[in-house]
């Protein structure tokens, strides 16, 4: 049962006075009733020895008429019920019941008679002797009922003075619960506050003792956290200028590197052609030669400018996510190779029904050169394989791309997606050294990871992940 | 002063001769007027500044570059969309820029065609020899507005 500070502090005073309200009681009653009844019991029997010269005298000379008044001034004290004088025949000879004298008085050995249940009676008595042995009894029938009475009216006052005691502590028990958890509640509510955002807040508990302490350290949280979140707000934003910065310059570059890069190339390869057309006779076979390396070279650097700005776009694009049938992709990919180099034979393996959430003109540039890349390492081979699928990898649905081209050392895996980082020579296999690089950027910004696995001679196998990709698989099947 | 012709908007002397040369070998039967830059274009058209009280004939096409000193191909696009006699001109956007900015802006602004010189200058060739062929033998010009 979830119980509030305030109600636990509350009942643990309240039961701690009521027991020990009770204990107080209990002692103090159960004491005070036995020092009454030890001096009660003494008192009476002073009365008899008060009375027993008088009723030797009685006894002796049988006149008990004078004696009868002495017997009834006892019936003053209120706990006398009744009082007689017995004689040694055992038959009452004067008592405060004159209808009682002649009878057999009630067995009255010193001995508490309870007679009932209200009225708590006993007899106290006294053997009356002389020199010449037993004279008779004096027996005073005594009611505990006044002392009963007593007990139970101070009883009664304990008790309701213990329970007037215990509401009020009680009620200031509540009132100090509920001080000390109004501070306490205040620090929640401004915490809460806090965890909504708004740091601007101060609890403002002071005070000597340790919620107030509490307080003080609280706030002075408060105030560092607020100094430190504005400290971040203030850094986020001078980072994010910084990169808005940077992007703006990346753009300008990238922009400058498409429009002023490529004209003086196209001059370069213009005009050795031009060259080469319009001043054949006068250049020899070394002369055309060279003109013609110049033209190979303002090719190569033209590819180089184009992969360069594919990858710089890759980051700068913002994405539109689709759905994308990788499959349809990666039938119309290969189509086009096989268009370009018709005297090639590859068989390809494509996976039907690989259809994923991505941005469609990034994922067409990764698949561009990943199955790229596969044809060109495979064209070596006589019996070039390439596929394209899905598979389980490390607990992910990864897809893969696998030839049975090239491939390449293991050992220089690390360098395989670095810009401009090549495991081939340009004589053997063309190439930029820069598509693998837009590749990982393009499966990064899908929140994906990419990776190869290969054996030099023996073929590649790429692998890569989209993150939270929902992939269909209409049916299985390959081409 | 019927005679049609092309108005070549380009800066870059390279690309000016290599397409003089292209035209040339093409054999296309075209006169060329060429303007350096876009303000040089605007005044020979609107017959303004150094052109001015020369009155020419609007070009069957015009072939214009978009980085360029003074006045960038847009704006004389914009001017060119803005102007009576000019609005339905064609207009074809020929730089080295493959920007998909440039190319939406020079739709946006009344652009009709928009081609990326290609480096390899067979390609180039080819490029201009498509663009003769379609924007001053296939196509028909708006006609002639009165002035």
């Amino acid at each position: 049962m979830r119980l509030s500070l305030k109600y636990r502090i509350a009942l643990i005073i309240f039961l701690l006075e009521a027991i020990m309200m009770t204990v107080v009681l209990w002692q103090t009653l159960g004491f005070s009733e036995q020092n009454t009844r030890k001096q009660l019991a003494a008192n009476e029997q002073s009365i008899l020895a008060s009375l027993s010269g008088l009723s030797r005298l009685a006894l002796l000379t049988e006149e008990y008429a004078e004696f009868q008044p002495y017997l009834e001034n006892l019936l003053d004290d209120p706990r006398i019920e009744q009082a007689l004088l017995v004689n040694v025949n055992n038959r009452v000879v004067a008592s405060t019941h004159p209808t009682d004298v002649g009878k057999t008085p009630p067995d009255i050995i010193n001995q508490v008679t309870a007679i009932d249940a209200d009225n708590e009676l006993y007899w106290r008595s006294l053997e009356i002797t002389n020199s010449g042995g037993l004279l008779g009894t004096l027996a005073l029938q005594i009611s505990d009922r006044a002392l009963r009475d007593a007990t139970s009216n101070a009883l009664n006052l304990g008790i309701s003075i213990a329970v007037i005691g215990m509401t009020i502590i009680g009620v200031i028990g509540l009132l100090v619960g509920i001080a000390l958890t109004k501070r306490l509640s205040c620090l929640t509510e401004v915490a809460s506050q806090y965890a909504e955002g708004d740091l601007s807040l101060r609890s403002n508990i002071r005070g000597h003792d340790e919620v107030g302490e509490l307080g003080r350290a609280f706030d002075e949280m408060a105030l560092a956290l607020e100094k430190h979140r504005v400290h971040l707000q203030d850094l986020v934003a001078e980072r994010t200028s910084e990169l808005e910065a940077a992007n703006q310059e990346l753009e300008a570059f990238s922009y400058s590197v498409s429009h002023d890069l490529r004209a003086p190339l196209r001059g370069i390869d213009g005009f050795s052609q031009a060259l080469l057309e319009d001043n054949l006779e006068q250049l020899d076979e070394q002369g055309q030669a060279y003109l013609q390396r110049i033209r190979k070279a303002a090719g190569h650097m033209s590819l180089l400018i184009e992969d360069l700005l594919q990858l710089a776009r890759t980051t700068q694009v913002p994405m539109t996510y689709r759905t994308v049938d990788l499959t349809d992709m990666a039938q119309k990919i290969i189509r086009e190779l096989a268009d370009n180099q018709p005297q090639r034979e590859v068989e390809v393996k494509i996976e039907d029904g690989l259809t994923i959430r991505a941005d469609p003109t990034l994922m067409k540039i990764a698949l561009d050169n990943l199955l790229g890349n596969a044809w060109k390492y495979t064209n070596k081979q006589p019996r070039a394989r390439i596929e394209f699928g899905c598979c389980e990898k490390e607990g992910d649905e990864a897809f893969y791309i696998k030839d049975n081209g090239a491939g390449f050392d293991m050992r220089h895996a690390d360098k395989l997606f670095g810009s401009f980082q090549r495991l081939h020579k340009t004589s053997e296999y063309e190439g930029t050294g820069i598509g693998l690089a837009t590749v990982q950027r393009i499966i990064h910004r899908h929140g994906g990871r990419i990776w190869g696995e290969a054996e030099l001679n023996k073929g590649a196998s790429f692998f890569f992940t989209i993150s939270e990709h929902k992939k269909f698989r209409d049916s299985e099947g390959s081409i | 002063m019927s005679e049609s012709y092309i108005l070549l908007v380009d800066d870059n002397q390279d690309d000016i001769d290599l397409t003089l040369r292209a035209i040339r070998k093409s054999n296309i039967d075209q006169r060329v007027v060429i303007a350096r830059d876009g303000q040089e274009a605007l005044d020979y058209l609107f017959a303004e500044g150094e052109y001015a009280g020369e009155e020419h004939e609007l070009p069957s096409v015009v072939l214009l570059d978009l980085n360029m000193p003074r006045v960038g191909g847009l704006d004389v696009l914009k001017r060119l969309r803005a102007e009576l006699r000019t609005e339905i001109l064609p207009v074809v956007v020929l730089t080295t820029s493959d920007e998909q900015t440039d190319i939406v802006r020079s739709y946006k602004f009344g652009a009709n065609s928009f081609i990326t010189k290609p480096i390899d200058i067979n390609q180039f060739l080819e490029a201009i020899q498509e663009l003769h062929l379609y924007w001053t033998e296939r196509n028909t010009s708006p006609p002639a507005p009165n002035t």
